[in-house]
């Protein structure tokens, strides 16, 4: 099977995963919810295999990716859905056309990045998996096996060196990101600017060199970029449904988590990032004051996933320790707090005084911010000398050596103007989000690579590699700062005409979606 | 009662931002004129169809790492020696070659700046053989890889030549 027919049976995979709440989803969303979705089937295919021992042929493979893309499925069918029209044919055409026109570009042209990590690390761990469907302390505490299972169910359909997935998904990358700034930007905006304001972003993050390379670079980074970008979209659109569209709202939170699932296991240091949208999840649910069978939506499609895939770790490995990689006992303490967490925080929404106070919007964010910053801080400070050369090297690495070009030179702006901004932020409620997520995202990255990484100068540095899945979410703030200067300035004009006029009148900024 | 947000003074947050939009274009299209780290650039389309043609499982992946260890080391290293099996951090490895092992292992191969140094000077090749699944051309007619096993088959050699003129 060649990297396209992959591509596009993935594609389908997560169609099916995806159907009973298309309509809630719409076109778009649905569109590129997709591929992410389906390639987390080869996943549940590959987690069947090493539970049962099964061989991971043809037989055993594609059955299990269609029950995963099934269970998904039920879990997104009860509710009523949105009325509203089911993607049209042509716009499964045009879908398939694009995942497979950008695959295919990628595989003609050879358009591949490869390094040492894509054979010994990836490829290889596919090719193992595929050969003896067992796990081993390497890919579980060096790997994770949601992008092994990719290379091994491709190898197992008849594939070679797979190297189109990481194109493929650098292009759902841009389109989310694009979508989500149309979809959230204030209705205040009239199409042109709101165009603008959405189409700008992107077309920068495929102009900056760290995208460049990861969008060609077989590993794992332009998945977890997109996990992680599709998570928060996910939960942006939950939040900004009415509150009474609550299918769509629990087709959006079962989408979050999956996602979030999908970053927590791209990678051996997913877990640990996927705080950021669950700590973005659990403000969200506190400012809208959703119920906790909404929460636990979320929860579950993120942890029914992760514990599997560990579960069947601890099962067939025990206690896995290699170095100071994520060993059995981390993957289990941080499971166990993912699993707290959303419990946690919807015990706390129960005392009145807190669920009051995190209904104001930011004050929840504003409280995880302060915590972590104090922890972060005092646990720094008594291990600074360990933590110094880390940190010179993550700086040194995103500015000067690490091939990212001016790419942070530019995100730091993008974060002051998120500061400096406030006004112009609020009128883009998810703005603050997103400049959370960043923030969140380098203070896990912070707390991952000085407890157990070195770092060092270069592009291969890890943290210089990772630091890549926030990018997105930078760009994000750029356009939801851009859309929210544009509807201050629509407002402004709205109040010179209605003076003009002779009207007082209220000025509205409301979003597309509701409320905001 | 609707609230009702303070009229905005200026547009200065959007001409802020829109400097800031373009001020980040012409960066990133300054980006793309510098030159790209050579060691990760790999579109040898040519490359990918010798590929194909080695459709037999183990010598594919192989293959594959051969074209790593070009495109990873460039021309830096005319011939490359690496540990032999038992010197690789894999407890369950032995001196079994376990076809999935071995392929992990080849693959760390590549990893040359962790290894040399244990490997004072090269070992004597004249005694190698039993060429893994034969020679392993990387492409291009630039340089040459082989993989070799000694008589017991437990010791792994990768032999990387360069041909191409100076």
């Amino acid at each position: 099977m060649s990297d396209v027919a992959f591509v596009l049976l993935s594609l389908a995979l997560g169609w099916g995963a995806l159907f009973p709440a298309r309509r809630s989803f719409g076109t778009a969303g649905y569109h590129l919810l997709a591929l992410p979705t389906g390639l987390l089937a080869w996943l549940g295919a590959a987690v069947f295999a090493a539970a049962t021992g099964a061989p991971f042929v043809p037989k055993v493979v594609l059955p299990a990716a269609f029950a995963t893309a099934g269970a998904i499925a039920l879990a997104l069918s009860p509710g009523r859905e949105r009325r509203a029209p089911a993607p049209s044919p042509l716009s499964y055409a045009f879908a398939s056309a694009a995942a497979g026109g950008v695959s295919a570009w990628a595989v003609v042209l050879g358009g591949a990045l490869y390094s040492y990590d894509s054979y010994a690390h990836w490829e290889l761990a596919g090719l193992w998996f595929r050969e003896t469907s067992r796990l081993t302390p390497d890919i579980m505490a060096g790997r994770s096996l949601l992008v092994p299972a990719w290379h091994a169910a491709h190898r197992t359909l008849g594939g070679s060196w797979l190297h189109a997935i990481d194109p493929a998904l650098a292009a759902v990358a841009l389109g989310a990101l694009a979508w989500a700034l149309w979809r959230l930007a204030p209705a205040s905006l009239r199409p042109l600017p709101r165009a603008a304001a959405a189409l700008a972003p992107p077309l920068l993050l495929a102009m900056s060199a760290p995208f460049r390379i990861h969008a060609l670079y077989v590993h794992t980074h332009m998945a977890s970029a997109v996990y992680l970008l599709l998570s928060l979209a996910a939960l942006a659109m939950a939040r900004a449904l009415p509150a009474e569209d609550l299918a769509s709202r629990r087709a959006w939170l079962i989408a979050a988590g999956l996602c979030a699932a999908g970053l927590a296991l791209a990678r051996p240091d997913g877990p640990a990032y996927a705080t950021v949208p669950v700590l973005v999840a659990l403000a969200v649910a506190w400012e809208r004051s959703w119920r906790g069978r909404d929460v636990a939506l979320f929860a579950a499609a993120l942890l029914v996933p992760m514990w599997l895939h560990y579960g069947v770790g601890f099962l067939r490995l025990g206690l896995w320790s290699v170095g100071r990689k994520l060993s059995g006992r981390k993957a289990l303490a941080v499971l166990a707090a993912l699993t707290a967490l959303p419990a946690l925080g919807r015990a706390a929404g129960l005392l009145a005084p807190v669920r009051r106070a995190f209904a104001r919007p930011g004050v929840a964010l504003a409280v995880f911010a302060a915590a972590e910053a104090t922890f972060l801080g005092a646990w720094m400070a008594t291990r600074w000398e360990e933590a110094r050369p880390v940190v010179g090297a993550m700086v040194v690495n995103m500015l000067r050596e690490g091939s990212q070009g001016s790419a942070w030179y530019v995100a730091a702006a993008v974060v002051a103007a998120g500061v400096l901004l406030g006004a112009t932020r609020r009128r883009s409620p998810f703005a603050q989000y997103a400049l959370f997520a960043v923030a969140q995202f380098f203070v896990v990255g912070l707390a991952v690579h000085v407890s157990s990484h070195g770092g060092r100068p270069g592009f291969g540095d890890s943290f210089n590699r990772v630091s890549f899945h926030a990018l997105p979410l930078v760009f994000w703030c750029l356009g939801a700062l851009m859309t929210g200067a544009l509807a201050s300035v629509a407002a402004a004009e709205q109040v010179q005409r209605k003076r003009r006029s002779g009207g007082g009148g209220t000025i509205s900024s409301s979003a597309s979606l509701g409320e905001e | 009662m609707p609230r009702r947000p303070a009229p905005p003074r200026t547009a200065l947050p959007l001409a802020a931002l829109a400097l800031l939009a373009a001020a980040a274009a012409v960066g990133f299209a300054l980006d793309m004129r510098a030159p790209s780290p050579k060691a990760l650039w790999a579109t040898d389309s040519e490359s990918f169809d010798e590929i194909a043609v080695e459709k037999d499982g183990y010598a594919q992946a192989s293959f594959q790492v051969a074209l790593g260890l070009r495109h990873v080391l460039g021309r830096r290293f005319e011939r490359l020696t690496v540990a032999p099996f038992e010197r690789w951090p894999n407890p369950s490895a032995g001196r079994t070659i376990d076809p999935g092992i071995l392929e992990q292992m080849l693959a760390g191969a590549v990893r040359v700046e962790d290894y040399e140094p244990m490997l004072p000077s090269p070992p004597d090749l004249s005694g190698a053989r039993r060429p893994y699944r034969g020679v392993l051309l990387a492409g291009g007619g630039e340089g040459r890889l082989k993989l070799f096993t000694d008589a017991a088959g437990s010791t792994f050699y990768i032999l990387a030549e360069d041909r191409a003129p100076r």
